[in-house]
């Protein structure tokens, strides 16, 4: 056997230090992400109290109009902006921590968070002066300020040259390391970028040929199925950029973080590259109820949705089984017991365990969304929040705030303040979205539609008041632990330095088997991107240009603001 | 994007292709869940293609500027196409459905056209797998056949503005006979015993 | 720790003797999460059933 006897590319401990510029690039990027997080998860609450007719947007008028328009902020600054800043930041520190080598071309990376920054700064004005109260889908003929559209464009501008900077690295990575298999959290992150790249061309399209000219008053009217085409060849891989970072750390990190290693290299790959080519083309199962669109193509994309379930399940196979490798190393017994063993009491891992507990219901409810016909049952009532803030809201987002357990201090060279309040945090976290996540979904299978203040809705039978009133619940829990988190992060950035002896090290979780058995096709882009270009060309190639040629530019929305 | 091509063939043990060092309980896993997705996708695509649970699908487009005022969904409502068999037309408007109240006898078979000469909304009518998106410029539709008599409200499930929350029709579904009474515009349906003789009654 | 070196002196697979260990508690947890899979999916299937078809 000829196998390199280098360095495997998942060792944990030192061996790169980042520079004081690399600790600033990333920081600046979580610190934009925290505090869009911070005011977008304060909003939440407000919508849940409002469900139980405790109607708190009458004390908010000089800041919120409306309901809608705190719908709108916490919807934007949650999905769109902390993951988007939160993620770039992270791609940025696995990327150069994975291939241990600095930036290859830092002035791009750069460019991309000053051009991800502008963006948000112009997308921010008129969402709060209400001028762009059409929610995180905008969708036509919804009719915001110019700004609003051309701000979020140069966001996911902004995380294409990122992109690019990163491609560039690890380009340049192996390089000088021929032969040698790229170590999976950089490779992970790489894949996740270049998925990025393709999937937002559909958005890219429908704000430059649609929307933009629209908002600017060149064109007078949008065709708004088209526009909800394009919105979704990018809105379900965008489920996937936001969640692909938490797989990084699943994979990656949290089994060393566990006292572990990762149970299998080649399949914690293999998924990656399955999530590149099955990500994108299966948009249409957000349109399932749509006009416009024939059934056939519809259940093609509820067909690959199947398909992208799969890499969902081997990683459930797959990190699980890193955590009962850890947890017996650390003397865990019985057929469940050994859950007990793993590390409750270090927060950044009892974040990403209830994680990933809520995610395996998320799972579910996103199985069920996705079975074609099922989704006549729930689309767009209440069940649809109740499956996404199992996702993104608490999958991702408690994964996230877990890493930033180790990576703030580790960034700003403190400890983490508050290690208990941190696990009350964690704990508040989960058993408040099991109580609203799970009255939402109740709610949806009543009737109750989703984007609305049902607190006022004229049609709420008695049937649904004690759900309203779990949601409210569960909401008065969340909003306890979205403080407890801003105040943990405050405390920590603003703590003391300490040696560095005692700042948290970099989790990055061996392999139980050397990478470099990993089959080598497991580490080549060309032939994954050729097939994820051609399934996009087959799934959606004939629907788009159909829809193309029977564009009508004829609905100019309302001639009054609706809102 | 091209992608950088450097690692070599021969570093590859041979068997390492096959087995990608797969422990064979995962190999299980991938099993049982290929074996899951695959029965689901059988039981969706029968309950689709066999039984009936349709989505709506491509059926027409219209002009948003004129559909209020032109063609069918300028008079909103419910027409009758043949024994037990109707047709609606909605229109779905910020913040309102036209008309408000549709009123079906039991067993009516529906054909259910809603479209929008505004913005997008939803049309979901509660306890019913009818539930669609209203695009403008498009038409949705379902069939549905009401067979359980009592009120059920058609809701605007997408976002429209400010009154979005205010946005709600009602189908209600009646006997045949109170159909036909009101149908005929008589007040006293008390009388009104049996299918028949109403019928008779409104025919005469 | 940089440059960790790893055996492959056990065996032709390359693996290290822990891989050996057989997740006995993985398996358990998955086959409790496939059961509720089915169940919650089948529920809704049901509702969808009981709910009239949409020819
Ligand atoms: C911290 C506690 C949170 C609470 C109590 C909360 C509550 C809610 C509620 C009640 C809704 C539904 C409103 C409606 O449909 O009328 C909603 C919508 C939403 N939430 Fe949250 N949320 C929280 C955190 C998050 C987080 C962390 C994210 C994402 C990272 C998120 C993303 C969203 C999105 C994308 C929507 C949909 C907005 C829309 O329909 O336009 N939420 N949230
Ligand atoms: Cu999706
Ligand atoms: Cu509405």
């Amino acid at each position: 056997m000829t196998i390199t006897e280098r360095a495997p590319s998942t060792v944990g401990g030192s061996g790169y230090d980042l520079s004081r510029f690399e600790r600033r690039l990333i920081g600046v990027h979580l610190f934009v992400a925290i505090i869009a997080l911070g005011i977008g998860s304060l909003i939440g609450p407000l919508q849940t109290f409002e469900y139980s007719n405790v109607n708190l947007y009458q004390y908010l008028e000089p800041v919120l109009q409306s309901y809608y328009q705190g719908l709108s902020l916490h919807g934007v600054l949650n999905a769109l902006v902390w993951t988007t800043f939160f993620i770039v930041g992270f791609t940025t520190f696995t990327t150069i921590r994975g291939l241990r080598r600095p930036l290859r071309h830092p002035r791009i990376n750069v460019a991309g968070f000053a051009v991800m920054l502008i963006g948000l700064l112009m997308a921010a004005v008129p969402l709060l002066l209400d001028q762009a109260t059409v929610l995180y889908t905008f969708y036509a003929p919804l009719k915001a300020s110019w700004a609003f559209y051309v701000g979020l464009t140069l966001v996911v501008v902004g995380s294409w040259i990122s992109g690019l900077g990163f491609f560039l690295t690890l380009h340049a990575w192996r390089k000088d390391n021929p032969g040698v298999r790229s170590p999976f959290i950089a490779l992970a992150g790489v894949i996740n970028a270049a998925m990025w790249q393709i999937a937002t061309i559909g958005i890219a399209v429908q704000m430059l040929t649609m929307l933009i000219p629209w908002s600017l008053g060149l064109i007078d009217a949008t065709d708004p199925q088209l526009a909800r085409t394009y919105f979704w060849f990018t809105g379900h891989p965008l489920v996937y950029f936001w969640l692909l970072p938490a797989y990084v750390s699943w994979y990656g990190m949290l089994p060393k973080q566990a006292g572990g290693k990762l149970f299998s290299d080649s399949l914690a790959r293999l998924s990656f590259w399955m999530f590149l080519i099955v990500s994108v083309p299966v948009g249409f199962h957000h349109q399932f109820v749509d006009p416009g669109i024939p059934q056939v193509w519809k259940w093609l994309h509820a067909v690959l949705t199947y398909g992208v379930f799969f890499p969902s399940l081997l990683t459930a196979f797959t990190v699980i089984a890193s955590l009962e490798y850890a947890a017996r190393q650390r003397g865990g017994t019985g057929l469940i017991g050994w859950v007990r063993a793993l590390p409750w009491g270090d927060p950044s891992v009892t974040t990403q365990l209830l994680a990933g507990i809520l995610f395996m219901f998320g799972g579910i409810s996103g199985l069920t969304n996705a079975s074609y016909n099922l989704n006549l049952v729930v689309h767009n009532t209440a069940w649809v929040p109740g499956h996404f803030h199992l996702t993104v809201a608490t999958a991702v987002t408690l994964s996230f705030i877990g890493i930033t357990y180790w990576m703030v201090p580790h960034l700003c060279g403190t400890q983490l303040w508050g290690r208990r309040v941190a696990l009350v945090q964690a704990w508040t976290w989960f058993v408040g979205m099991v109580i609203f996540s799970n009255a939402m979904h109740m709610l949806g299978l009543l009737g109750a539609p989703r984007r609305t203040p049902l607190g006022e809705a004229l049609y709420v039978p008695d049937e649904w008041n004690g759900h309203l009133l779990r949601v409210s619940i569960g909401g008065a829990i969340l909003l306890v632990s979205v403080i407890l988190y801003l105040v943990v992060m405050y405390k920590t950035f603003r703590a003391p330095k300490v040696e560095a002896a005692l700042v948290p090290e970099v989790p990055i979780a061996e392999s139980l088997r050397h990478p470099q058995l990993t089959p080598v096709w497991l580490d080549r882009f060309k032939p994954w991107l050729i097939a994820a270009g051609l399934l996009v060309v087959l799934s959606y190639g004939p629907q788009l240009v159909d829809q193309i040629m029977d564009m009508s530019l004829n609905s100019p929305g309302p001639d009054f603001k609706v809102w | 994007m091209s992608a950088p091509d450097t690692l070599e063939r021969e570093q590859e043990p041979a068997d390492e292709h096959l087995t990608m060092g797969i422990d064979p309980w995962e190999k299980n896993w991938m099993l049982v869940s290929i074996v899951l997705l695959v029965v689901f996708a059988a039981a969706i695509t029968v309950a689709g293609f066999a039984a009936g649970f349709q989505l709506p699908g491509e059926e027409s487009e219209v002009d948003p500027r004129t559909v209020a005022t032109e063609g069918p969904w300028a008079e909103p409502g419910l027409r009758e196409l043949g024994e037990g068999r109707y047709e609606a037309y909605i229109l779905a408007q910020a913040w309102s459905f036209a008309p408000r109240e549709l009123v079906v006898p039991i067993g009516a078979e529906v054909d259910i056209y809603v479209t929008s000469p505004d913005l997008q909304h939803g049309f979901k009518i509660t306890d019913t797998n009818v539930n669609m998106q209203i695009v403008p410029g498009q038409v949705s539709k379902l069939s549905f056949t009401f067979d359980e008599i009592g009120e059920f409200p058609y809701i605007c499930t997408e976002y429209c503005g400010s009154a979005h929350a205010a946005m709600f029709g009602t189908v209600k579904v009646v006997s045949q006979a109170d159909f036909d009474a009101a149908e005929s515009g008589a007040t006293d349906t008390s009388e009104a015993t049996d299918t028949s003789e109403a019928t008779a009654e409104a025919q005469g | 720790m940089s440059t960790t070196e790893v055996q492959h002196d056990d065996g032709a697979d390359g693996a290290l003797p822990e891989e050996h260990f057989k997740p006995t508690g993985t398996i358990f947890v998955l086959v409790l999460f496939v059961a509720t899979i089915i169940l919650l999916w089948a529920s809704v299937y049901v509702i969808l059933l009981s709910r009239g078809v949409t020819l």
